[in-house]
């Protein structure tokens, strides 16, 4: 086991600056996933790590040692690459054990490694083949059996699962999950899925044009995105965002010929006409008809995706407005009829469109 | 799969492959069948008449240690040649493909010897090497090695499989090139990972996913040396001293044209087309059940 510190870490290429002084600390054993948008840096900074790419300012340290002029091999860690990247001219077993050989370890050492690890990942049948003769997941399998034969401190995982079909994914998932319980590895996985990094993550980083946006535990991500990013890129379907002000102690919806509003929180914004409301498609109730009293938006029906447990409702609030809602309901409703989305209050997230950051009081919407 | 296509009118087809038909019947099915019916014929010394013999001109060819000799020389000169000229080119991709900065005026630069053609690469390596005008025998002179390729047979060859070399280097090179960019970097991050430095990621990894490139690579060589090289032997060494660089190709030219020994030429030719025929053969097989990684 062994903890990661990221100090300022930047990497340019050329004149082009991929990362942006990051700093971040992976504690010992655990499971921290990177995730974002392609093309935000994610892979770059996981080979940094790896060695694989070279720092051009900051300092990596694994287990207090900075890393930053060390051979990869000298790292002591294990990368897991997204094509997988199989010796193709060697076996199953010879792919496992070509690590192992180049530290000098005896045969029967090596068999026994070999064995125990091909039966941790229930691929001691498979070790006479090729990689050619493997299908997809059998091919996951063997690369994750040779980064963990090594038994090295800090594990790194390139998007390993994305070429892998749904049903696979998900199962792999459940096992990775399993592996990181049992062998107590720090690890680090790259990922643009965020339902990947839910599911997997100790912590999340959340990372945006070479920047972070927010560390935290998946809970906190979901519960209490700090950027409007975050919020977007956390949670399945997006956020819904409606723009909205604050006027007179209430918040009003910025939505024409369409009047509600809720109890706004006491704070002292030097912007209140200009605020973004984010609400998760979950905490929106849908309603064929209102009760008296209640306040909801009034909007047609666009498009019904049933997922089975789910059902999501797209949601046409006239003037481009759209609101996806879902609900495990089974509501008596089809496309093209009217219907009411109603708010609670308490699950809005207000930011500030300017900077893209979270209010600091919005929470206290009651 | 190639798309059938369809024609409406039924000559057009003809007329389109009918220049290729007559190319390839003009320079090679007539020379050649003519070169085996020459085999079956011996001519007397004044070409006035000839005489059909059956295989008698292979038989005389087999049993001929001059003619064994000169195989043997091939071989030789066929392996030293390739094996050189594929070293030193796969050295030469492996070491531009590292390069970063200014690589492809690098690969442009290296494949120029290509153009130029085997007379002229002979002579180019001869004027270096001439024993009274060169430079390089001056060098080796001043080194202390005394070098005379007109008198020995050894440094005659030495030079022929040099000239040979550099000319192929550039072809080698490009294909060398090709198949390392081929292989995925990051199995050779992977290896690095796995603790494999330089050399060793080199043997245990590129190499062996390189062999296709180098067995096909391999053929060609073989073919080249049998059979293309005669300009690079006529311009240096004329096949001497003494026969030491008589090869296959230059000794048919030599017995049939400077010999005047028809028949004997054409049974030689004959025989050499039979290795060239083997060696594609070799190779479309192999090509056809290539491991693809």
């Amino acid at each position: 086991m062994a903890d990661i510190l990221l100090e300022d870490l930047v990497k340019t290429y050329g004149d082009h600056e991929a990362i942006h002084r990051i700093s971040c600390h992976i504690k010992p054993g655990e499971f921290m996933v990177i995730v974002g948008p392609s093309g935000c840096g994610k892979s770059t900074l996981l080979r940094m790590i790896a060695g694989l790419e070279t720092v051009t300012r900051g300092n990596i340290r694994i287990n207090g040692q900075c890393v930053n002029r060390i051979e990869p091999k000298d790292r002591d860690i294990a990368m897991v690459f997204q094509n997988y990247a199989l010796y193709p001219h060697m076996t199953v077993f010879n792919n496992m054990a070509y690590g192992l050989k180049l530290r000098k370890m005896t045969k029967p050492e090596i068999q026994t490694r070999v064995r125990e690890c091909a039966d941790l990942l229930q691929i001691g049948h498979l070790l006479d083949r090729k990689p050619k003769e493997l299908s997809g997941g059998q091919r996951q399998r063997v690369a994750m059996g040779r980064a963990i034969i090594r038994k090295p401190s800090v594990f790194l995982f390139d998007e390993p699962l994305s070429n892998l079909d749904a049903k696979l994914r998900q199962s792999m998932r459940v096992e990775l999950k399993g592996l990181h319980t049992r062998l107590k590895t720090t690890m680090v996985y790259v990922t643009h899925d965020q339902v990947e990094a839910m599911t997997l993550a100790d912590r999340i980083m959340v990372l945006n044009e070479g920047q972070i946006e927010q560390v935290g535990t998946p809970d906190v991500l979901y519960e209490r995105p700090e950027t409007i990013f975050t919020a977007q890129f956390i949670g399945s379907p997006e956020m819904n965002f409606i723009k909205a002000r604050i006027v007179d102690q209430t918040l009003v919806f910025d939505i024409k010929d369409q009047g509600i509003s809720f109890p706004a929180p006491d704070i002292e914004l030097s912007n209140t006409e200009n605020l973004i409301c984010g609400i998760r498609p979950e905490h929106i109730t849908l309603h064929g008809a209102l009760d008296s009293g209640q306040a909801g938006i009034k909007g047609r029906i666009q498009l019904i995706e049933r997922l089975g447990s789910d059902t999501l409702y797209y949601i046409d609030l006239s003037h481009d407005r759209r609101l996806t809602i879902k609900t495990h309901l089974n509501l008596p409703l089809q496309i093209h009829d009217e219907v009411y989305a109603g708010f609670s209050p308490d699950r809005f997230h207000l930011f500030d469109p300017a900077s893209g950051k979270r209010l600091p009081l919005s929470e206290k919407i009651t | 799969m190639l798309k059938p296509v369809h024609f409406k009118s039924s000559i057009l087809p003809y007329l389109l492959v009918f220049p290729q038909i007559i190319i390839t019947l003009v320079f090679f099915i007539w020379p050649a069948s003519q070169a085996l019916y020459q085999s079956f014929l011996v001519e007397d010394a004044f070409g006035l008449s000839s005489e059909f013999v059956w295989l008698d001109n292979f038989t005389a060819l087999f049993s001929d240690p001059d003619y064994l000799n000169s195989f043997l020389r091939t071989f030789f000169f066929s392996m030293a040649t390739a094996s050189l000229s594929m070293g030193f080119s796969l050295m030469l991709a492996v070491k531009t493909d590292r390069v970063i900065r200014f690589a492809t005026p690098y690969r442009a630069l290296l494949i120029w010897p290509y153009a130029v053609a085997p007379v002229v690469a002979g002579t180019l390596w001869m004027f270096m090497f001439d024993p009274t005008l060169g430079l390089a025998a001056w060098w080796l002179k001043t080194a202390g090695i005394s070098w005379n390729h007109r008198m020995n047979g050894n440094q005659a060859m030495l030079l022929i499989i040099f000239a040979a070399s550099w000319k192929q280097i550039s072809y080698n090179f490009l294909f060398f090139i090709a198949g390392l960019q081929a292989i995925p970097k990051s199995l050779i991050e992977a290896a690095a990972i796995d603790g494999a430095g330089r050399t060793r990621q080199f043997w245990s990894i590129v190499f062996p996913l390189l062999s296709p490139t180098t067995f096909f690579l391999l053929v060609v060589n073989v073919v080249y040396t049998f059979f293309d090289t005669f300009g690079i032997v006529h311009a240096v060494t004329k096949g001497g001293p003494a026969g030491a660089t008589k090869i296959l190709v230059y000794k048919v030219y030599n017995d049939g044209f400077i010999g005047l020994d028809l028949g004997g030429s054409a049974a030689q030719s004959v025989i050499l087309m039979i290795i060239v025929i083997a060696l594609t053969i070799i190779q479309f097989k192999y090509i056809e059940r290539r491991v693809e990684y």
